[in-house]
């Protein structure tokens, strides 16, 4: 008995509407010449029409791997639901990607110069600032000193920092907050894709 | 026991659970946003938390002094340089907070998978950071803060 073990990761990217096991993801087995052949296994994929994301059971695999090498013990060690997504072809102009990000800029900046002056009334900062300005000084602040400018500079910096924006340079390896938050948010896009799957052909929930 | 000594044992009593619990909401909203595992993870410096914990607990005690009391330190011309590193110190720390606080960092994800940005990330930090820059100092100049 010849036992099939596969890895198959949770999303996967192919580039043509057809394709075969290799493609989505590992297989190992004791009988190179059967593992060779399961690799090139067409997988039946009568979904999918044009590029998008379609939910595959991993149980279609073990269906289309024991009808065509009957007799052989499959062993899954990855997902038991996964995305396989079909790319699109063609690759938008650079322009037109650095216009979006730029576009995300503009909002970014005067989206931050809104919120911080919205905390800064919220909290009640020129009133802190005053009154601290006239404790260190014995003199009455006029509103705009070194300890407002400091501490606009300070935000700025603050943010970098928290961003870990200067990581890069030093070649640090921890990913950045922003790259741990889209790890998580594409996890949580996974799992409810699979999730809503599994509602709408009413297997389970 | 008379009246007037009545009043002060029971203003006593809640003045001390009133900081009781707000020490502890403040920790807790410090702790909990998770700027200072942070700037601890970025400093590499987690054996000393026990230092950064009585940091905290300085400047809390501190802050509530200076607040509460209103001493008139009088520092003159010196005072200036204090409050440069009062302000510098803690524009850094509300740059990290305001991020943990308005949750800011969930819309990324969704902007960029949404728009599929794929191009100079790094510059939308920048930007962020630029305008939170200008929001300030703008609101500070011209005056719009209520006082």
């Amino acid at each position: 008995m010849n036992t099939v073990y596969l890895k198959i990761d949770k999303n996967v990217k192919v580039v043509k509407r057809s394709f075969c096991l290799k493609e989505l993801g590992e297989v190992k087995c004791e009988d190179k010449a059967l593992e060779a052949k399961v690799k090139l296994l067409k997988i039946p994929a009568p979904g999918i029409q044009g590029p998008g994301r379609y939910i595959f059971s991993i149980m279609d695999i073990i269906d289309a791997i024991s009808k065509e090498f009957p007799g052989t013990e499959v062993n899954n060690l990855g997902e038991a639901d996964f995305i396989v997504t079909l790319e699109r072809k063609n690759t938008p102009s650079p322009l037109w990607q650095w216009g979006k990000t730029g576009f995300v800029c503009v909002l970014c900046f005067f989206g931050a110069a809104f919120s911080i002056m919205s905390f800064n009334n919220d909290i009640g900062i020129t009133q802190l600032f005053g009154q601290l300005y006239q404790e260190f000084t014995g003199e009455a602040s006029d509103g705009f000193t070194v300890l407002e400018i400091a501490y606009s500079v300070g935000v700025g910096l603050g943010i970098l920092i928290f961003f870990n924006h200067f990581a890069k340079m030093r070649g640090s390896t921890d990913p950045t907050p922003l790259e741990t938050e889209m790890r998580k948010y594409e996890d949580d896009i996974d799992k409810t894709l699979i999730e809503a799957r599994d509602r709408k052909s009413g297997s389970s929930h | 026991m008379d009246e007037w000594m009545m009043g002060r044992i029971l203003c006593g009593i809640i003045g001390f659970s009133g900081g009781f619990l707000v020490a502890g909401g403040v920790v807790a909203l410090i702790v909990g946003l998770g700027i200072v595992t942070r700037f601890i993870g970025i400093s590499h410096t987690a054996k000393k938390v026990c230092l950064y914990e009585n940091a905290v607990l300085a400047g809390g005690v501190l802050g509530n002094l200076v607040t509460v009391y209103r001493p008139e330190l009088g520092f003159g011309r010196y005072g200036l340089i204090a409050l440069l590193l009062i302000g510098s110190f803690c524009g850094i720390f509300v740059g990290g907070w305001i991020l943990a606080l308005a949750e800011l960092i969930h819309v990324f994800p969704v902007f960029i998978r949404r728009l599929e940005l794929t191009k100079g990330l790094s510059w939308i930090v920048i930007f962020l950071a630029a305008g939170k820059i200008t929001g300030s100092l703008l609101q500070f100049y011209m005056k719009w803060g209520k006082s």
